[in-house]
């Protein structure tokens, strides 16, 4: 389809290609290097990312910033209580002038979509979804229709306790690679947040770094990182404990497996390593599988929290070194 | 609390060895180590059931208590504070079979509820009260410890066994952050604060003691170690009516035992009668350790006399003419020239049977001393003298005339009254007052027989004229402590009493109206005090095998076996590059900045133990790092040239972390 | 009283220092010696005063040895948002390394606000059970003092060891938390201590990082429940339940007003008859229950109180508000209701109330029985926890019955304390009993 894509990247200029993205987003996003690290090894993998966190920690200006790093098309859905399938999937509208149906594309046909509050639409639009997430296309009223290679969704949620919202199913759950939270940044980054605000929205000084060709080769090039067979059985450990744990109803399937692998090999890539380390298997850990976690309700009130469980297991289970 | 508190190996053993050592049980000690240091090694683990625990605690208990009361109720009783000190000192032979069922046991802890019954009864209350896991291993330590210092060893030696195994202890559980140094100066400096701090404890209390005893005289003893008795100091006596004696004899021989001698006193200086060169020399027993023989002759009366003892010492009341002392298995008997005994045996009653014979033949011959006068009694013993013209008179009518002149004389009950200015006691009582208690008709016939020639002593001791009933024995109250005068006539010594009679009368009214009452208890404690001894028979050993016996078959029932330490074997798979030469610097390093968690990838570890190694070092050992991960983790795999470079770095990395 | 209230403060103070700073160690080493001083008390008959002075000469340098601890720390702490009560609940500190030099041999553990109660309300409380003890232990209050202090911090843990952290470095450790009883736990922050050399008493670096948790009830597993009851139409209210549920009922199709959002536009319809036609969805129909905790207890928080509101919890619990709605009723000082369920509040925080509820006067239940009363006609069923009984509660069972909904009545009471002449189909419960009871409940 590209001819720049019959080449490989280098490691090197895989990683370069990384900085550069990272660094146009941190210019926005202060102090959150971490959280910018995993969602780029997200990004290059081609897993979609779930921004869960408190309003006003800077969720949706990380997926915008991200999009404006990006040359490529972005679009933003804002999901409330009555946002139906056919509003992000598209519908079959009646032309009366040509007397036949036509398709209006809605907006899931784009590279970067960001699904903003998604917990506030009903779970049917939610669920409108997951073949997109999945499989990356759209079947409406008997079609099936492609959508772009490059296919990323960023979405954001607030925590579930709070009113007139409804928790994401597991099944849509589980399409989400990973789930990362902001959390607060110290006081010297909030001051700097607020000082680089008086000049008008960093967002609107940013150009984009990467092309959509850039960004599917570095997705070929994740590809080829190398994972030993050890640390393959190390995940797939790690994975298995959380369906034995007493407090799991529901632990994490293959696909968590799946997803911890093939984000491993994006961060090692972002480290500019050919292979994966243990330690990115360890970092990933607890973003990739706590959120597919269903846990027992009766833990949950006695204050089991997923992601606790999910780094006690990463404690138990013996590294290779 | 920190949860793990293990002390080290042969710790416990080596603490009850000395323990033995220093109760005097070395074998029982020694035994006891060994099985509790077999047990804590032992292959396989012991678990009871908790019921069983709680058994194996009340029987312990139970034979503990029933090891006191044994103790306590015994005729050799040292009365019921001691027995138990005595039977704390024995107590870690008691909870050691606690301590040996925690060692086997495979969590090596106990409940709580099973050394305590009130806790038990609270949680059969309550069933989710709170009821911890315990270490009783510390404890028990302390408790052997504490024991051995029960055994009151006045040499060094308990000092240093407590220092040396408290050291062992501390060492073993000292916080790791700490240097050694540090902690063995702190130690030290501990172990000797405490050396001078026990030094200056026994001073201080010495110190104490002595100001005690100068303020509270202590009067019951005619002390003969000090040698001295005061003018009052029987008087005092007078004012109590505990029973001290108790003698068992025929009633045709009372007239002879009368009175019972203690002391006598030679030097009359101040208001004090002191026994002047008369030190007091051991007596070696005939056969069989429990006869005394005081001095040769025919025995004319007997008497059985059971004294109660201060301090595990008696100054023997003994009557005139005592020969021979029999059944007093004393530890040491000594006497001196002027007829006093001393015996120290040991408990609270001590019993003995005398014969004495006709002529007081324990005391020595008179010296110039048994003439003195002294120079402030003079004056007015002179002018007594010469109005009874005692000068240059036979003996015998000497004391005739001296005892009709006391005949006028009144006796009066004590009174701590001082004499008249310009008078001294003996001289009011002989010119002015003419009444006084036995202690100054006795002081002035001695001094005026003196006067007269007659070669005197002060003889201090009991009047034995009451006979209760009762008891069925003469009984011999503190109230009739009596003094009276030694007088050598015709080659012996004769006692001469010249207190007028009626004096026990007067004293007798002085006893309270509740005596018949309190005189009832104190027959119903002397009778307990002298029950037969306990004698373990082989009844009682029988018994105690059955129980021992009980104890195990209960233990051993419900017991749960377990092999100890059968851990999972590990399914090892080989992966790559596990032949590493990186993990030989990782063990230099573990021993360096201590263990990497099992769950700590290598990457972050090295990223922080480096930041304490100086670059250079930490360049290279980040480029190992780099070649051991591509090794371990590259499916592609090292080079040639790559794992030689890796070998180069680990070794230098291993010397440079092995000298620094 | 104020005298003995200050003595009770005074040395559950020196009581709370001692375990705070000694170590196991330092325990064993300080009763050693309090022994050791009582058995040697006369120097010349025993030799434990040589062993007194060695540990007290321990003990005092111990005590000096722990005057030297710096640890400069940032700590962060990840709290659960909910606990039960009586459940142990595990949850991370991380601990940086912020001063110097490495930061050896410490431990860390939860410090809470100080928990002893004020003189007014040590002398107005009553401790459950309280006129079952002696005389002079009520009027010393001191089980209360303790009762008073106990329900309010959690189960005390171990400290738990921090590995060595170098300069900059940080942990990650699971501290544990175990409420004693439901309600709020205030925890004032981290206390990093550390043995002395000698390793017999802890110095102690207090981290202010107030924080507050919430203890949930316990909770009883309850026998399947089927609460059959009409579904009711329930006026307004629910309006963010709109587009689920019920409401994609369809019921016909009609002319588009205007007005009519444009999503419920049938495009199929407009396509064939040429003008706008919308869909047309059916009205809210819920099943609604009412919750009824009586807390008329004058007795106070005793086990049959307590054993009320987790009852009250489990039925919150187990019931799926996802379909239905459930009304939470009970008394203090006012009635208080709250509802749960579609899109109203979510069952945790309905648990988080029930968690703060206290006991009230006995003749509060009036109110209480009016306000369900007056609200029968919506509801499906009913669900009524009583801690008593008296003609008030038995009026109110007969009216709600005679009402014709469903009903559900439990009674918790002591085994001793049984009423006579209980209505048919009121199930009574006996605290530590409980679960065995409910097995009687259809």
């Amino acid at each position: 389809m590209d001819a720049a894509r019959s080449v490989l990247l280098s490691t090197s200029e895989a990683r370069a290609l990384f900085q550069r993205i990272a660094g146009n987003i941190e210019q926005v996003m202060r102090g959150q290097s971490a959280a910018v690290r995993k969602l780029l090894a997200a990004f290059a993998s081609g897993g979609h990312v779930l921004l869960e966190d408190t309003p006003g920690t800077g969720k949706t200006t990380l997926a915008k910033a991200l999009a404006a790093s990006v040359g490529a098309q972005f679009t933003r859905v804002q999901f409330t209580p009555d946002l139906l399938p056919s509003d992000v999937l598209g519908v079959s509208v009646f032309n009366q002038k040509e007397q036949q149906f036509e398709f209006r594309a809605g907006p899931v046909f784009t590279n970067i979509l960001l699904a903003d509050e998604i917990n506030r639409a009903s779970p049917r639009t939610q669920s409108a979804l997951l073949e997109v997430m999945a499989e990356q296309q759209v079947s409406v009223d008997g079609r099936t229709r492609p959508i772009d290679a490059l296919f990323f969704v960023i979405a954001t949620q607030n925590p579930v306790e709070f009113r007139g919202t409804y928790p994401l199913p597991e099944a849509q759950m589980d399409r989400f690679a990973m789930r990362l939270s902001l959390g607060y940044v110290d006081a010297e980054t909030e001051v700097a947040v607020l000082e680089a605000q008086d000049r008008g929205h960093p967002l609107a000084r940013i150009g984009a770094v990467a092309s959509r060709e850039d960004v599917l080769a570095l997705m070929d090039r994740v590809r080829e990182v190398r994972l030993a067979n050890e640390l393959r059985h190390y995940i797939v450990e790690i994975v298995q404990r959380t369906r034995g744990a007493p407090q799991v109803l529901l632990g994490c399937g293959p696909r968590a497996s799946l997803a911890l692998a093939h984000l491993a090999k994006a961060l090692a890539l972002f480290d500019g390593a050919d292979f994966v380390r243990p330690e990115h298997v360890q970092e990933l850990a607890e973003s990739v599988l706590a959120h597919r976690l269903v846990l027992d309700p009766q833990a949950k009130f006695a204050g089991a929290s997923a992601a606790a469980l999910v780094g006690d297991i990463v404690r138990e289970v013996r590294v290779p070194a | 609390m920190t949860p793990a508190m293990k002390l080290p190996p042969l710790l416990l053993g080596a603490a009850l060895a000395f323990w033995g050592l220093e109760v005097g049980q070395l074998a029982l000690g020694i035994g006891l180590g060994l099985t509790l240091e077999a047990a804590a090694r032992l292959p396989w683990r012991v678990d009871l059931q908790p019921a069983s625990y709680e058994r194996l605690a009340d029987l312990c208990t139970v034979f503990f208590v029933g090891f006191i009361v044994v103790g306590a109720a015994s005729t050799d009783s040292p009365g019921v504070s001691r027995s138990i000190l005595a039977g704390l000192k024995y107590l870690p032979a008691f909870i050691a079979p606690i301590a040996a069922v925690q060692l086997l046991s495979s969590s090596g802890r106990l409940r709580l509820s099973a050394l305590l019954r009130a806790m038990r009864q609270r949680k059969r209350r309550d069933p989710a009260a709170r009821d911890p896991l315990i270490d009783f291993a510390g404890p028990y330590l302390a408790v052997v410890l504490l024991s051995a210092g029960l055994a009151n060893d006045r040499g060094p030696l308990y000092y240093a066994g407590i220092v040396v195994l408290a050291a062992w202890a501390l060492f073993a559980l000292r916080p790791r952050y700490a240097p050694i140094a540090l902690w063995a100066m702190l130690f030290a400096t501990g172990a000797g604060a405490g050396y001078a701090g026990h030094v200056g404890l026994t001073r201080l209390q010495a110190q104490i003691e002595s100001w005690i005893s100068d303020w509270y005289l202590s009067g019951m003893d005619a002390d003969p170690y000090r040698s001295r008795t005061d003018i009052g100091s029987i008087g005092r006596l007078k004012l109590e009516d505990t029973i001290v004696l108790r003698v068992y004899a025929k009633h045709g021989d009372a007239a002879r035992l009368k009175l019972l001698h203690r002391a006598s006193f030679n030097d009359y200086y101040r208001t004090s009668w002191v026994a002047h060169d008369a030190p007091l020399a051991p007596l070696a027993p005939a056969a069989g350790g429990a006869t005394w023989r005081l001095a040769q002759g025919r025995p004319v009366v007997s008497a059985r006399i059971v004294t109660r003892l201060e301090g595990g010492k008696a100054v023997l009341a003994l009557p005139a003419g005592t020969l021979e002392i029999l059944q007093l298995p004393a530890e040491t008997l000594e006497t001196n020239a002027l007829g006093t005994v001393r015996a120290a045996i040991g408990g609270e009653w001590a019993q003995y049977v005398v014969d004495a014979g006709k002529a007081i033949g324990d005391t020595a011959a008179p010296t110039p001393a048994d003439l003195a006068i002294p120079v402030a009694e003079r004056p007015a013993i002179d002018r007594v003298s010469a109005g009874l013209g005692l000068a240059g008179l036979a003996p015998r009518e000497a004391i005739r005339r001296v005892r009709s002149y006391f005949a006028s004389f009144r006796y009066a009950t004590y009174r701590n009254t001082p004499p008249a200015p310009g008078m001294t006691a003996i001289g009011d009582f002989l010119e002015r007052s003419k009444r006084g208690h036995c202690e100054y008709f006795a002081t002035a016939t001695t001094l005026l027989l003196r006067a007269a020639g007659v070669p005197t002593r002060y003889a201090t001791g009991f009047a034995m004229l009451e006979y209760s009933t009762l008891e069925d024995a003469y009984v011999v109250r503190a109230r009739h402590a009596h003094a009276w005068t030694r007088a050598w006539i015709g080659g012996q010594w004769v006692d001469l009493d010249t207190t007028p009679p009626d004096w026990f009368g007067i004293e007798e009214e002085r006893a309270p109206l509740w005596q018949g009452l309190s005189d009832l208890l104190r027959w119903a404690s002397f009778r307990w005090s002298q029950r037969a001894p306990f004698e373990a028979g082989t009844g009682a050993y029988v018994l105690l095998a059955l129980l021992v016996g009980i104890l195990f078959w209960r233990l051993l029932r419900g017991r749960r076996m377990a092999r100890a330490g059968s851990g999972a074997a590990s399914a090892a798979r080989s992966w790559q590059g596990m032949d590493s030469s990186f993990f030989a610097v990782e063990r230099r390093l573990t021993e360096r900045f201590g263990p990497r968690g099992a769950s700590e990838a290598l990457g972050p570890w090295i990223a922080r133990v480096g930041v304490a190694l100086d670059p250079s070092a930490r360049a290279e050992l980040l480029e190992a790092l780099e070649l051991h991960q591509k090794l371990r983790f590259d499916p592609a795999g090292v080079g040639g040239d790559e794992r030689r470079r890796l070998g180069v770095l680990t070794a230098g990395l291993e010397r440079a972390l092995r000298t620094t | 009283m104020r005298f003995v209230y200050f003595g009770l403060r005074f040395f559950s103070a020196i009581d709370h220092r001692l375990r705070q700073r000694l170590t196991a160690l330092g325990w064993i080493v300080f009763v050693g010696a309090a022994i050791a001083a009582l058995a040697g008390i006369d120097t010349s008959q025993t030799a434990t005063y040589q062993a007194f002075t060695l540990f007290a000469a321990l003990l005092g340098l111990a005590i000096a040895g722990s005057a030297f601890f710096r640890a400069r720390a940032s700590i962060e702490r990840e709290l659960p948002r909910y606990l039960t009560a009586g459940e142990p609940c595990p949850y991370r500190v991380t601990v940086t390394n912020r001063g110097r030099g490495a930061l050896a041999g410490a431990s860390l553990e939860e410090h809470y606000r100080d928990p002893r109660p004020g003189y007014a309300e040590w002398r107005s409380t009553r401790e459950p059970g309280e006129e079952r003890r002696n005389w002079f232990d009520r009027e010393m209050g001191y089980f209360r003092w303790r009762w008073a202090i106990e329900r309010r911090i959690p189960q005390a843990q171990p400290a738990v060891a921090l590995q060595t952290l170098a300069p900059g470095a940080s942990a990650t450790v699971r501290l544990m938390l175990e409420p004693r009883r439901r309600g709020r736990i205030d925890l004032a922050g981290l206390t990093l201590s550390r043995p002395d050399p000698l390793g017999m008493v802890r110095s102690l670096r207090r981290f202010a990082l107030p924080a507050r948790v919430i203890a949930l009830p316990r909770r009883y597993r309850l026998p399947e429940l089927i609460l059959p009851g009409a579904r009711k139409y329930q006026l307004g209210g629910v309006s963010l339940a709109t587009s689920v549920g019920d409401s994609e009922e369809f019921i016909s199709l009609r002319d588009y007003r205007p007005g009519d959002p444009l999503h419920r536009l049938h495009w199929k319809s407009y396509a064939r008859t040429g003008k706008p036609i919308v869909k047309e969805y059916q009205d809210e129909f819920f099943e609604r229950h009412a919750l009824v905790l009586d807390t008329g207890r004058a007795a106070g928080e005793d086990p049959v109180f307590e054993d009320a509101v987790a009852l009250a919890a489990s039925f919150v619990y187990t019931i799926d508000t996802q379909e239905c709605l459930l009304d939470l009723l009970f008394v203090a000082g006012e009635v208080h209701q709250y509802t749960a369920g579609r899109g109203q509040l979510p069952a945790d925080r309905m648990l988080e109330i029930l968690a703060g509820v206290a006991p009230g006067p006995r003749g509060s239940f009036g109110a209480l029985a009016h306000a369900v009363l007056a609200q029968r006609g919506r509801l499906s069923s009913c669900i009524l926890v009583f801690v008593d009984w008296d003609d008030a509660r038995a009026a109110l069972m007969r009216a709600l019955a005679a009402s014709g909904m469903e009903l559900r009545a439990l009674l918790v009471c002591a085994e001793d304390a049984v009423p006579p002449d209980l209505p048919p189909g009121l199930v009574v419960l006996h605290p530590g009993r409980i679960e065995e009871g409910l097995s009687r409940l259809r």
